[in-house]
C-alpha cells in the first residue's frame, strides 16, 4: 500500500485552481517532485503536510484519510516537514530548537535526547549543536530545518526546496542523507534542482499547472529526453522534452 | 514539559522580564530607604500595589511574545505538529508568567524573611492578597497574549494591549466583570488594617483563573466555538457580585500595652521602641496637673500619640524621618479644639513647651522666635518650670493665650 495516495485532488486560491484533479501515489523511496514555477509543487506539499485541506478529492497519508481531526493528528505524528520558507527562533541553539520540535511532535520523553542527538548528527551539525541559530549560515539553517523534520523519525518526509542555500559539498552530503532516509520511508522532495533528483531520487514526478505530467524513474525521464531541446544534462533534456510535449497537447 | 518551558523562558522574553520586574518591585516594596515592609498584610498590600505598573509591563511583553510565530514565520511549520496549539501557547504563557513571577519573588522572599525575622503581625488572611496578586500576573500574561495573537502587527498588538489595560484600569464606572479585573486600583477602599475575606477573595481567584483560561482558549482553540465553555464560565464568574473583598481587621486594632504605653496589635513589633521613646517623656511630666500619664495610638490631648514607625531592615527607624518624640507630644501641646488663629497665637509658647519637654532644641528651627522664651524658661528652677508647663497645658485646653504666664 502506498504511503501517500491522492485521488482527483483539487485545490485553489480565491477561485483560481492551483491543483486540478491530481491523482498520484508515493511509496517507500525518495520521490522528486519537479515542475516549473507556479506548477503547484508547494501547494501540493502544503496539502500533504496537512497545512491546507483539498477542495475536493481524497488524500490518504499512511492509511489515514485527511478529513477528521483524529486523522490529522495521527498523520502529523508520523510526518516530517520542511517548508519552503523555514522560520526559526534566532535565540534558540540548534539542540534547543530541535528539542522544541521533538516536544511539539510528541516524541516520547525517554527518547527525546537520543532522537535529537541523532537528528543533529544526521544533518552534520553535531559540532554546532550548542550554537545559537542566529550565528549559523543559510545552509546550516536549512540543515537545522531538516533536523527538526526528521527528529520524530517520520514515515513520510516532505522537503520543500531542501537544498536551497547549500553549497556543493553540503548538497552531496544531503543526497547521501536522502538515500539513507528513503531506505524505509517515503521521502518527497520538491525542488528546482533537477540534478538533485537524478542523483538521489528513486522516482520522479513532474507536474505543471496543477496536473501530473510525468511519473516514473529518473532513468525513464532521461530516456524521454530529446537531444534537440535545450539542457546541459540528460535529465534536464528529459525534463524539458516531457514538459514541452505536455504543453503542446493542452 | 519542564525542559521546553525552561528553554522557552531562557530564549523568550521571560528572562528579560525577570530582572526588570525584580528591580521595579524591589523599589516598590522597599522604597529607596530599604524599608522593612512588614507586617505581613502590609507586605501583601505592597505586592498588590506593584501590579498597577507590573501589569502593563507583563501585558506588553506577553503581546510581543505572542507575535513571535508571525514575526519569525513559523506558523506553517508549527501547524503541522501533533501537539494541540493550546499546549504550545500555554508554554509561551507559562514562560512569561514565570518570568514576571520570578522577578516579583526576589523582593517578596527577601521581604518575607525580614517580616519573619522581626515578627510582624500575621493576621488578616494576608495570603489571599498575595495569592491573587500572583494569579493576576498569569491573567495579565494571557491578556497580553490575546492582543499579540489577534493583532497582525506586533507593535500594534503591544500598543493595543497596554492602551486597553489603561483604559479599563482607569475607568470610573465599570461593569462587574471589569471591576473585578482591577480590584487593587480603588484607593478609597484601602484600609489601614485590612482583613481579606475568604469568600470574595476566593471568587477573585476563580475569576483570574477562569479569565486566564478563557483568554488562552480564545487565542489557541480551533474552531473558536470550542472556547465558548471557558468564556462562558469566566462570564458567569464575572457576573457574581464580589462584595467587600476586605474589611477592617478588628483583631489587628486591639491594644497591646507595656509600661503605660500602648499600640495596636498590628504594630506590636514597635512596642519596645515606642516605650523607649515615651517613657522619658511621661516621667518628665509625671505629677504635673493635666499632663498625660500614658501613650496611646490615637490622636488625643489626654495622652502621647504612638505612631507607626518606618523601620529599616535591621528594625531601626530609617534616617531622615521626623523626630518621633516631637510627633508623640504634638497632640498634647497643640490646641486641638482651638481655631486656626488661636493656634497661631500659641506658636511661640507651644514650641517652648515642646523644647522643654523633649529637650530637643533643634525643634526651634520650626519656630525660631521661641528661643528667647526657652532660655528664660530653662533659667527657672525645676519647680517653676513644671508650674509654667502646667499652666501652659491649662491655657491650651481653654484656647486662652492670655492664660500662659509670661516669664520676665
Amino acid at each position: 500500500m502506498p504511503q501517500v495516495d491522492m485521488q482527483g485532488l483539487t485545490f485553489g486560491y480565491r477561485g483560481r485552481p492551483v491543483i486540478e484533479g491530481l491523482t498520484l501515489s508515493f511509496g517507500t523511496g525518495v520521490h522528486g517532485l519537479l515542475g516549473p514555477n507556479g506548477a503547484g509543487k508547494t501547494t501540493l506539499m502544503r496539502m500533504l503536510a496537512t497545512v491546507n485541506r483539498p477542495s475536493s478529492g481524497t488524500l490518504t497519508v499512511l492509511g489515514d484519510p485527511l478529513r477528521s481531526e483524529h486523522g490529522l493528528r495521527s498523520v502529523r505524528r508520523r510526518l516530517g516537514y520542511l517548508p519552503q520558507t523555514f522560520g526559526f527562533y534566532p535565540r534558540f541553539t540548534v539542540r534547543e530548537f530541535v528539542e522544541y520540535f521533538a516536544w511539539l511532535k510528541e516524541v516520547p520523553r525517554e527518547l527525546v535526547n537520543s532522537d535529537v542527538d541523532r537528528a543533529i548528527e544526521r544533518v552534520g551539525l553535531g559540532d554546532r549543536a550548542d550554537d545559537r541559530l542566529k550565528t549559523l549560515s543559510g545552509g546550516m539553517l536549512r540543515r537545522v530545518g531538516i533536523a527538526q523534520a526528521i527528529v520524530n523519525d517520520p514515515e513520510v518526509l516532505l522537503l520543500d526546496e531542501p537544498t536551497a542555500g547549500l553549497d556543493p559539498e553540503q548538497r552531496m552530503d544531503f543526497r547521501v542523507l536522502l538515500r539513507d532516509l528513503g531506505q524505509d520511508n517515503c521521502v518527497i522532495v520538491s525542488t528546482h534542482l533537477i540534478e538533485d533528483v537524478a542523483a538521489a531520487c528513486t522516482a520522479v514526478t513532474l507536474i505543471d499547472r496543477g496536473r501530473r505530467v510525468f511519473q516514473g524513474t529518473p532513468d525513464q525521464l532521461i530516456a524521454a529526453g530529446d537531444t534537440d531541446v535545450g539542457g546541459d544534462t540528460p535529465v534536464e533534456r528529459g525534463y524539458t522534452t516531457v514538459l514541452r510535449a505536455y504543453r503542446a497537447t493542452t | 514539559m519542564i525542559r521546553p518551558l525552561w528553554t522557552e523562558y531562557r530564549r523568550g522574553a521571560g528572562i528579560v522580564l525577570t530582572p526588570v520586574v525584580a528591580v521595579l518591585s524591589w523599589a516598590a516594596l522597599f522604597r529607596t530607604r530599604m524599608e522593612w515592609p512588614g507586617p505581613w498584610t502590609t507586605l501583601a498590600e505592597r505586592v498588590h500595589g506593584t501590579l498597577f505598573f507590573l501589569a502593563p509591563l507583563v501585558v506588553a511583553v506577553a503581546a510581543w511574545q505572542a507575535s513571535r510565530e508571525r514575526r519569525r514565520g513559523t506558523r506553517e511549520l508549527l501547524g503541522t505538529t501533533t501537539r494541540v496549539p493550546w499546549r504550545r501557547l500555554g508554554l509561551t504563557w507559562a514562560s512569561i508568567t514565570l518570568g514576571a513571577t520570578a522577578g516579583l519573588l526576589v523582593p517578596l522572599v527577601v521581604g518575607g524573611v525580614l517580616v519573619v525575622w522581626h515578627g510582624g503581625y500575621g493576621g488578616g488572611n494576608w495570603w489571599w492578597s498575595l495569592l491573587n496578586s500572583l494569579l493576576a500576573i498569569g491573567f495579565f500574561a494571557a491578556f497580553g497574549m490575546a492582543f499579540g495573537a489577534a493583532v497582525p502587527s506586533p507593535l500594534l498588538g503591544v500598543t493595543a494591549g497596554v492602551t486597553v489595560y489603561f483604559l479599563v484600569a482607569t475607568a470610573e464606572t465599570l461593569v462587574v466583570g471589569f471591576a473585578t479585573l482591577f480590584p487593587f486600583l480603588p484607593a478609597d477602599v484601602m484600609l489601614q488594617f485590612p482583613e481579606f475575606r475568604a469568600g470574595p477573595q476566593a471568587l477573585l481567584a476563580t475569576w483570574f483563573v477562569s479569565a486566564t483560561v478563557a483568554l488562552l482558549a480564545l487565542v489557541s482553540v480551533r474552531p473558536k466555538r470550542r472556547a465558548a465553555v471557558p468564556v462562558g464560565v469566566a462570564a458567569v464568574v464575572a457576573a457574581i457580585p464580589l462584595g467587600d473583598f476586605e474589611v477592617i481587621d478588628e483583631r489587628a486594632d486591639d491594644l497591646v500595652c507595656q509600661d503605660r504605653v500602648c499600640t495596636v496589635r498590628a504594630h506590636a513589633h514597635l512596642l519596645d521602641k515606642a516605650v523607649a521613646e515615651a517613657k522619658p517623656l511621661l516621667d518628665k511630666v509625671s505629677g504635673i496637673p493635666g499632663a498625660p500619664t500614658s501613650a496611646m495610638p490615637d490622636y488625643a490631648w489626654q495622652h502621647l500619640r504612638v505612631y507607626d514607625m518606618v523601620l529599616d531592615w535591621y528594625g531601626e527607624r530609617v534616617r531622615g524621618e521626623y523626630p518621633y518624640h516631637r510627633l508623640m507630644v504634638d497632640s498634647v501641646v497643640s490646641g486641638l479644639e482651638c481655631d486656626g488663629d488661636v493656634q497661631r497665637e500659641f506658636g511661640v509658647p507651644r514650641m517652648a513647651a515642646v523644647v522643654w519637654w523633649t529637650g530637643d532644641r533643634a525643634a526651634l528651627d520650626e519656630e525660631p522666635r521661641a528661643a528667647g522664651l526657652v532660655d528664660r524658661l530653662l533659667r527657672l528652677d525645676v519647680a517653676a518650670q513644671r508650674e509654667w508647663f502646667a499652666r501652659y497645658l491649662s491655657a491650651i485646653r481653654r484656647c486662652d493665650r492670655s492664660a500662659v504666664p509670661e516669664i520676665p
